[in-house]
């Protein structure tokens, strides 16, 4: 059966609570990164990515299970973080009204997209099927709920998640390899009403040059205190702050304000599915750029992440995220991630820790669908695009996956 | 200038792919162990995994010894492989079953060639699972394995025990995949109804020239691949030294005959089904984690039914090689510690004189054949010269 003719979905996501830490970020770096990793005239397949605000999207997703069409009632978990990008979708065309690098682009029929090109999961099989049959290039990590500490000061920061991934650095011959950590999320205990760190003058310079408002600091607060309605209804709530998030960090009530980029760009995520070639690593044997698109099928409720003190004091939810500076991992470098802090390295051989704020954290629990996966262009040993050439050899079979003869396990989605 | 440990893409994207550069150096041990094999079963999975694909490819494969076929179990366990030369180290442990074939070719003067065909692989550390599937080729999956001894440090008079075993994600009675062990090396109990079989003659260093199939699932047509080729992989195995060669009951004492194979029936993982690996025996028992799941919940067994049973079949090796690549005693000193670069050409400290030898090299690793589909129907065989 050819599965692609079934309106079963590719994979299925269900009870999928996902916590989103936006973090600013430099935009032109961010677009530097867009250019090399998705635009690339190789394989960009007549497509042009932009960034669409400068602003990269840390996300904790915890889910409760996901299924696949392959096996059937097959299940399995993970925790998963990732990096998102915001993009806003063009395609090549004869007189677009836009132009890239000499060529006419008009807005893609879809309008948005998200690209993650970073993924941590701690499940094996997600990472291998994400990667292997997405594009998805997903890293090991394992993930370790922290217990609060006893009675810890006000204003202290308190690691509740700590993330650690394999580290080359730490292998020594004859022992394991194991895992560092690479990132921890704290959070400040107690009330913190003006105790947060940021200051002021900082977040309102943050808010002038993201939204090019003139703002007061006092009325970003009073639309923040409007937000907070304990009455509200859990969709009440998810529905009033993500509207009221948007007119806050957009700058406007009508438009695309960034919120409304961040939906759009839900169902399509854009992945770059690259492998090597054994003769030549650096080049590629096959390489798809693809839109794995995907369906929000359930909201079951959502809000502020942040204690209600955190949240009318601040706009970080009383949140920090600590990044040890692997060069395995240079995700904030390559994305531009804006750092508030540096901590040295507390002993001889560790990494420095970059500090991160994140802006107006929020969380939601969702069902979710990945309907289909559309190569967008195709490559293979250094060819240009595979659509334009003129094989003579085209056969009308569909060869198999076959590994091994088995039913594959590999065929969960996890993805 | 040394390239980067890590593949990035693209090229200075900082996007770290997780492979790990060819060509590789390997240091450790690696063990062969001979399984008997049905001829015709063993030839019907030659043709129908690769044969059969390979039509109108110019390739054709053929068993090496179809009076006598043996698959080849390898389990290694190198506590240190790096790119040549070096560029930092990592361990690994893996479990291939290897089926010795002969290649054939139109139009080439390198018929009859000798090699093995890799097939249901299995790798401890991660980066070697991707690094395997996505740069070298065969599929290989990711597995929890323990190694509590081997068989040559058990004495003769020991207690059956189990020393090796391989644990990869299946998918459990309740749909949930867990790891379960699916493959372990054990020394067997009395009361084995052991097969007799002929010795087989291959060697461990016969293990220079290992051909894959290399295959992407498509991600519009799951069930369908986007790629998929025929690779070729050359190794220089003259750096290994010759540990333990049992071949026949009377080595050492009879212990080959103490030894066993136990594989688990498993729908995800065929081995001896697909293989076709002459079994001594199959045994039943109650499905582990339901009886410990059971205990937990009741603090008693429960009863369990006929559809709890599993069933592992016991095989027995008609060889056992240990082949010895490096030493430990020296590597030890030597400490990992390179940073992992990948914008960057890593400037590596000078390869350690005392690893220059004695060690297994990649010799090289070769597309023969390739074909793929975007979103239109498959392309067919082309060679990449072509």
């Amino acid at each position: 059966m050819d599965a692609s003719r079934t309106d079963t979905p590719l994979s299925t996501f269900n009870n999928v609570m996902t916590r989103v830490f936006p973090l600013p970020a430099d935009q032109s770096t961010l677009q530097g990164f867009v250019d090399k990793y998705l635009n690339d005239p190789c394989h960009s397949g007549g497509n042009y990515f932009r960034v669409a605000l400068p602003l990269v999207y840390l996300q904790l997703l915890d889910y409760g299970s996901m299924s696949g069409r392959l096996t059937g009632s097959a299940h399995t978990s993970q925790n998963e973080l990732l990096f998102m990008v915001v993009l806003e979708w063009f395609e090549e065309c004869v007189s677009g009204t836009f132009k890239f690098n000499g060529k006419a682009y008009k807005r893609h029929a879809e309008g948005n997209a998200l690209v993650t090109p970073f993924i941590f999961v701690d499940n094996p099989l997600s990472v291998m099927m994400g990667r292997e049959n997405f594009g998805w290039p997903k890293s090991l990590i394992n993930v370790t709920p922290v217990a609060p500490g006893w009675a810890p000061e006000a204003g202290q920061n308190v690691p509740i998640m700590r993330i650690a991934a394999m580290r080359l650095a730490q292998f020594y011959e004859g022992k394991s390899q194991r895992f560092s950590t690479i990132m921890e999320i704290e959070k400040r205990a107690g009330y913190t009403d003006g105790t947060t760190g940021v200051s002021l003058d900082a977040v309102k310079a943050l808010t002038d040059w993201w939204a090019g408002s003139k703002r007061s600091y006092e009325t970003l607060m009073q639309q923040w205190r409007e937000i907070i309605d304990l009455s509200a209804t859990n969709v009440g709530l998810i529905t009033q702050m993500l509207e009221r998030y948007r007119q806050t960090v957009s700058g406007n009530t009508t438009g695309s304000g960034s919120l409304a980029h961040w939906f759009a760009s839900l169902g399509n995520s854009i992945g770059v599915k690259h492998f090597s070639d054994p003769q030549a690593p650096n080049q590629p044997c096959f390489e798809s750029l693809a839109n794995m698109r995907t369906e929000v099928t359930k909201m079951y409720g959502g809000g502020l992440l942040g204690s209600l003190e955190s949240q009318v004091s601040s706009l970080d939810g009383g949140f920090a995220i600590r990044v040890h500076r692997y060069e395995a991992y240079p995700a904030l470098k390559t994305l531009g991630v804006k750092v508030s802090k540096t901590e040295k390295p507390a002993r001889a051989g560790d990494p420095p820790v970059d500090i991160l704020t994140p802006l107006m954290p929020f969380w939601y629990r969702m069902n979710f669908s990945l309907k289909t996966s559309v190569p967008l262009s195709t490559r293979v040993h250094g060819e240009a695009f595979a659509e334009a050439l003129d094989r003579t050899q085209l056969a009308d079979y569909q060869p198999e996956f076959n590994p091994s003869m088995g039913q594959d396990v590999n065929g969960v989605d996890a993805s | 200038m040394i390239a980067p440990l890590f593949s990035a893409y693209p090229e200075r994207s900082n996007v770290a792919d997780e492979t790990l550069r060819n060509p590789y150096q390997y240091f450790g041990k690696v063990r062969a162990l001979g399984l008997s094999a049905d001829a015709a079963i063993l030839k019907a999975f030659l043709d129908s995994y690769l044969n059969s694909r390979l039509l109108g490819s110019g390739f054709k494969f053929d068993l090496s010894d179809p009076t006598n076929p043996t698959v080849i179990m390898v389990v290694s366990d190198f506590y240190r492989i790096t790119g040549y030369p070096d560029r930092g180290n990592f361990r690994n442990r893996s479990l291939q079953f290897h089926v010795p074939v002969t290649r054939y070719e139109c139009n080439s003067d390198r018929n009859g060639e000798q090699g093995t065909l890799q097939v249901f692989s299995y790798a401890s550390n991660m980066w070697n699972a991707l690094t395997s599937t996505e740069l070298r080729g065969p599929l290989t999956r990711h597995a929890l394995m323990r190694c509590r001894t081997w068989i040559e440090d058990l004495h003769a008079e020991a207690s059956p025990s189990t020393c090796f075993s391989m644990a990869p994600q299946v998918i459990g009675d309740d749909g949930g995949v867990v790891s379960t062990s699916i493959v372990s090396v054990q020394k067997r109990a009395s009361g084995f109804k052991a097969v007799e079989e002929s010795p087989s003659s291959w060697d461990l260093i016969k293990l220079d020239n290992v051909f894959a199939v290399k295959q992407f699932q498509h991600q519009k047509y799951p069930g369908k691949v986007c790629y998929e080729s025929l690779v070729q992989i050359g190794y220089d195995n003259t750096g290994m030294a010759s540990r333990i060669n049992w071949r026949s009951e009377g080595d050492s004492e009879g212990r080959l005959s103490k030894m066993c194979v136990r594989i688990r029936q498993d729908a995800a993982h065929p081995i001896v089904e697909a293989l076709g690996l002459k079994t001594c025996d199959l045994h039943s028992y109650g499905r582990p984690e339901k009886r410990l799941r059971a205990i937990a919940q009741s603090g008693a067994a429960a009863d369990l039914s006929d559809s709890d049973e599993v069933k592992d079949h016991l095989l027995m090796p008609t060889f056992y090689q240990v082949m010895e690549a490096g030493s430990p005693a020296k590597v030890d000193a030597h400490e990992a510690t390179q940073q992992l670069r990948t914008d960057l050409a890593l400037t590596s400290e000078a390869p350690d004189s005392d690893l220059e030898g004695g060690c297994i090299k990649e010799a090289g690793s070769e597309t023969l054949c390739y074909r793929y589909r975007s979103d239109r129907p498959s392309y067919g065989w082309i060679k990449p010269s072509s």
